[in-house]
């Protein structure tokens, strides 16, 4: 009638719940005074493992310039088309092409790395920086400058320790 | 004494007890609100709410002002008028049981002797069960009010286990009255203020276990506590008989149900434990400090069990209805009578 | 007639077919970069080698032709081998700088190293880097990417006939340059870009501006002049980027000139007319508008002044929009007088060596105009005549300017009611002036001066509010209560194959990519 006799008989003494309730308790209390795992964010960050996706920033190259070229590789890659940029004559002898706005629509991205594999400079990556929520619609669209300024907190891989007045996160 | 029979100083004073019992029972009850969520964090190994005050203890008070703004739903169709009167018929007779518990020894100040309890009532123990047995009607009332489907089921459950419970809660404490040979509380905390062959504090945890046993279980349905919180059953019963309640209606099911807890520690202490006893102490020779050992004991005491029952609730899986009604009929009960007849058959034999 | 067997498959071709054409033609794909159905062969790319039996070596397919009896194979182990061969040579000093040339994505090099080259570089030593050159004009000169086919210089002179361009110096130095002292301005120099097979030439108007797989392609007509060239509009999100030619061997062939290359800048930057507009008053409603007219209409109607009316058809507008107008106004209302507005020829038509030709009549649709309002006389001719005194009027052209006189005739007229596309002097002097579409937001027709009928596309969303000339005027004919109705361009072109001789049987659904020449 529904129940299924699995032929499990405890023994008279386990049946009185006693062994049971004190082992349970003693694991309780133990817990109670071992060591905390809580990551007390926002003043503790949790520092994710490598290859963590989280937001993307535009790399520099050891000049400080953009190192993005503009194909357009990334956008073309782009499975949510959240990049948009416009190219224009670099201002620099070495490369014919640079991004003069670049932006991506962080509400549209989902965080999947196309835009990194894609990139045939290593300009554009995804970062360890998870917490990049903002109290609007519009401070989501990065433009050129919000992208390289994540290069700037995160290019040291010192991101964690970073305070948030620094990270601006 | 004036012709009436009663000092107006007395009065003040019964009064004075009265308030401080009460504002140190809230007190309480906002620390346990913290607490509970305190220790079921740390047990779990999280840190739990720790930003409201120094180490989250203000956290009540976070939740006493988001309580009192929240919306005030009543269920269309609900009885308005038990509905509002069923929080309070929680809350009341919980507070009001705290009335015939002694808290601490004899202060004598100023020449006057005044116990440490608000009224010592000569049948102590039968107003406090009557009392803890008309909790239950809050439970079942609120349940029945509302007009709802889970709320009217916890309600049942409530009615249902309350009174499975009450009797062996009454019943395993016979013997403890059949020992002391009175009811009043005062004289049951004095009885245990002693030594036991020598060394052990004659408290009657040990020379009542089974009935310590018995009256710790049926105290945890009582109080609807896990393992028994069968009535507000979350998976089973959205939030059994306070489903259909909000902002300070439903705070007020909270505060019954948390000094209810209170009480029922205090309970434990005072039969079990020796209530204001310190063990191998005489507090009486002590003067005011014995007082204050008396309270702090007490305090102690009740503490601890406050944390027992966190514990037990952060260890404990709720039992189905079934394993419930027959731990009640079947186990306890019988043990409770058996106990009675142990007592019977030691003191005789002592005697 | 030869016959002979590619690939297995035997195959009758013209005499004189090279195996290459023949190839081409029955879908068996050989790699090639000089080779160019326009122009004379060259044979100097190396890329269309094939095997041919009984032939000691690989054959050039582009300059071989077809014998009788012949047997070629282009899918040999020895093929591939010279192909991969080919490529490497190719990108010995090529660049691997795709992700920043505009040609990645319809680039024949791209292609053919994806299909057939190898998938590593055996090359070790440094490239040869070469800046880019600006060849003055529209044109920049990637010498990096240069992989010599000629194509260009054979553009020049076989297709314009004056020679432009030149292979500079020989062997390793090889070099595509121009004569010393010019610029590459020449009229028809944007469609070097659009042969080179690699991005070597790169049109300045288009640099860096979109990938190319990321533009779309509609079909259209170039409404530059009265050749009625066949383009492709490349757009993407409501903007055009680029225009380039589309093959009709008929019209254009693979040509059109830089001035309806760049075109749709002109369209980019007018002053557009956004709503209907009266006299020197805020904007109305198009609703408003309609009423507007209508009220004057019936007022004429009522006074029998009818005969003072004329209308005035557009030689810009496409052949819907004035086939409206026609049917309402003088079908419909019985008005007689039709005038045409159409701009004088400037200067001679440009014959090049080819035979293309960029024509100095400067509207696209004189002759769709002439052929659905009948007979019809010049407006300014018209309206000096001093009979007219309400005038309907159909303007479209980008950029008109009216003379002093021209002004005078309007103004003197008691109502002019003008479709525009600009807020220009016709509309100044308009006393109710209506919205149109421009050019590359309509679908519908032009004939151009061969009589060619070509149908177009509409490739981008006029702003909000704007519509087809035919549209408002079909909004009017229900105002009027006249049996005037269309819902869209081709129930226009529909009634319209019914009505004139000249269409008769065509539908608009129907029409052929390249046209139809119009009896």
């Amino acid at each position: 009638m529904g129940v299924k006799n699995v032929g499990y008989r405890p023994a008279r003494w386990d049946s009185s719940y006693f062994p049971g309730i004190l082992k349970g308790m003693w694991i309780t209390i133990k817990h109670f005074f071992s060591k905390k795992y809580t990551v007390s964010y926002p003043e503790e960050k949790w520092p994710v493992p490598p290859g963590h996706r989280g937001a993307i920033r535009l790399n520099k190259d050891e000049q400080g310039r953009i190192k993005c070229v503009a194909c357009e590789m990334c956008s073309t890659a782009c499975p949510a088309k959240c990049i948009t940029m416009k190219a224009g004559v670099a201002p620099w002898p070495d490369r014919d092409k640079y991004p003069v706005e670049f932006r991506i629509d962080m509400l549209r991205c989902i965080l999947c790395g196309m835009c990194q594999e894609a990139c045939p400079e290593e300009a554009i990556e995804l970062t360890e920086i998870y917490d990049f929520s903002a109290h609007s619609r519009e401070a989501l669209i990065w433009d050129k400058e919000r992208l390289l300024r994540n290069w700037d907190i995160t290019a040291d891989g010192k991101y964690f320790e970073r305070s948030k007045t620094e990270t601006g996160m | 004494m004036n012709e009436l029979g009663f000092a107006w100083i007395d009065i003040g004073i019964l009064l004075l007890k009265i308030l401080v019992v009460i504002v140190v029972n809230l007190v309480i009850l906002m620390i346990m609100e913290w607490a509970e969520r305190r220790v079921s964090a740390f047990i779990q190994d999280r840190l739990g709410p720790n930003r409201v005050g120094p180490a989250g203890l203000f956290q009540a008070v976070a939740d006493g002002i988001k309580f009192f703004f929240k919306e005030e739903v009543v269920p269309t169709g609900a009885d308005k008028w038990l509905y509002t009167f069923a929080p309070l018929l929680v809350l009341v007779p919980a507070l009001m049981t705290f009335a015939a518990i002694p808290f601490g020894t004899t202060l004598e100040l100023f020449g006057r002797a005044e116990p440490l309890q608000i009224v010592d009532l000569n049948i102590g123990f039968l107003y406090i069960f009557a009392l803890v047995s008309l909790g239950v009607y809050g439970v079942v009332l609120g349940g029945w009010a509302s007009n709802s489907k889970y709320p009217f089921l916890g309600g049942l459950r409530a009615s249902a286990q309350m009174i499975s419970y009450e009797l062996a809660l009454g019943m395993s404490v016979i013997g403890i009255v059949m020992i002391t040979g009175s009811l009043r509380l005062s004289t049951i905390v004095e009885y245990q203020n002693g030594l036991l062959l020598g060394f052990l504090p004659r408290w009657n945890v040990f020379l009542q276990p089974l009935a310590f046993i018995t009256f710790l279980v049926a105290a945890f349905a009582e109080t609807n506590r896990l393992p028994f919180d069968l009535a507000e059953a979350e998976p089973e019963l959205v939030g059994g008989y306070h489903t259909e309640y909000s902002s300070m209606k439903f705070a007020m099911f909270f505060m019954g149900e948390y000094i209810a807890l209170i009480t029922t520690s205090a309970l434990l202490t005072t039969l079990f434990f020796g209530g204001w006893d310190f063990p191998w102490v005489d507090e009486k020779a002590l003067g005011i400090w014995g007082v204050l050992l008396s309270i702090a004991a007490f305090a102690l005491k009740t503490g601890f069990f406050l944390f027992f029952f966190l514990w037990v609730r952060w260890t404990i899986p709720r039992f189905r209805f079934d394993q419930l009604m027959r731990i009640g009929w079947k186990v306890l009960i019988p043990l409770a009578l058996l106990n009675i007849v142990l007592t019977g058959a030691g003191l005789l034999f002592v005697h | 007639m030869p016959t002979f067997k590619i690939d297995g498959k035997e195959i009758t071709v013209d005499a004189g077919t090279t195996i290459l054409k023949a190839a081409l033609a029955h879908g068996i794909e050989i790699p090639h970069y000089c080779y160019h159905p326009a122009l004379t062969i060259a044979g100097s790319c190396r890329m269309c080698l094939v095997e041919l039996e009984g032939s000691p070596k690989l054959v050039l397919s582009c300059a071989t032709e077809v014998k009788d009896g012949m047997v070629v194979h282009t899918r040999t182990e020895q093929v591939r081998d010279a192909r991969r061969s080919m490529l490497e040579f190719f990108l010995i000093n090529h660049p691997l700088d795709c992700p920043v040339c505009d040609k990645a994505g319809e680039c024949l090099l791209q292609d053919y190293t994806f299909k057939y080259g190898s998938s590593h570089s055996r090359m070790v030593e440094e490239k040869r880097v070469r800046p880019p050159k600006d060849l003055g004009g529209s044109i920049l000169l990637y010498r990096n990417r240069c992989v010599l086919c000629t194509r260009c210089v054979r553009f020049f002179e076989d297709v314009v006939g004056e020679p432009y361009l030149i292979v500079e110096n020989r062997g390793y130095h090889s070099d595509i340059s121009i004569f010393p002292g010019r610029g590459l301005t020449h009229k028809m120099s944007g469609n070097v870009v659009e042969i080179c097979p690699v991005g070597c030439l790169i049109d300045k108007d288009f640099l860096f501006n979109a990938r190319v797989w990321n533009l779309q392609r509609t079909r259209s007509i170039c409404p530059g002049c009265g050749s009625g060239c066949n383009i492709y509009l490349e757009h993407k999100e409501n903007k055009i980027y680029r225009i380039r030619s589309r093959e009709n061997q008929e019209v254009n062939r693979e040509w059109i000139c830089d001035d309806g290359r760049y075109i749709y800048h002109a369209f980019e930057d007018l002053d557009r007319l956004t709503a209907p507009r009266a006299e020197k008053e805020a904007p109305l409603t198009q609703a408003a508008a309609l009423q507007a007219i209508a009220g004057h209409i019936s007022r004429l109607q009522q006074e029998g002044r009818l005969n003072e009316a004329a209308l005035c058809g557009s030689a810009w507008a496409t052949v819907e929009d004035n086939y409206m107008l026609r049917r309402l106004f003088a079908d419909g209302l019985g008005i007689r007088t039709v005038l045409l507005n159409a701009p004088a020829p400037e200067g001679e038509d440009v014959v090049y060596k080819s035979g293309f030709t960029v024509r100095a009549d400067k509207s696209p649709n004189r002759r769709g105009a002439e052929l659905v309002l009948g007979s019809s006389r010049e407006l300014w001719q018209g309206l000096r005549e001093g009979k007219i005194r309400t005038l309907f009027l159909l303007g479209g052209g980008a950029g008109l300017h009216l003379t002093g006189e021209q002004k005078e005739l309007l103004d003197g007229l008691e109502l002019l009611v003008v479709w525009d596309v600009a807020a220009g002097d016709l509309v100044r002097s308009a006393d109710l002036a209506l919205p149109m579409t421009s050019f590359a937001e309509e679908e519908g027709t032009f004939v151009n001066v061969q009589g060619r009928l070509q149908r177009m596309h509409a490739a981008l969303q006029p702003p909000a509010g704007i519509k087809p000339a035919w549209r408002s005027l079909a909004d009017l004919a229900a105002l009027l209560q006249q049996p005037v109705t269309a819902v869209t361009a081709a129930d226009i072109f529909n009634d319209l194959a019914g009505r004139l001789p000249a269409c008769a049987g065509l539908s608009y659904f129907k029409l052929a990519e390249v046209g139809v020449q119009l009896s």
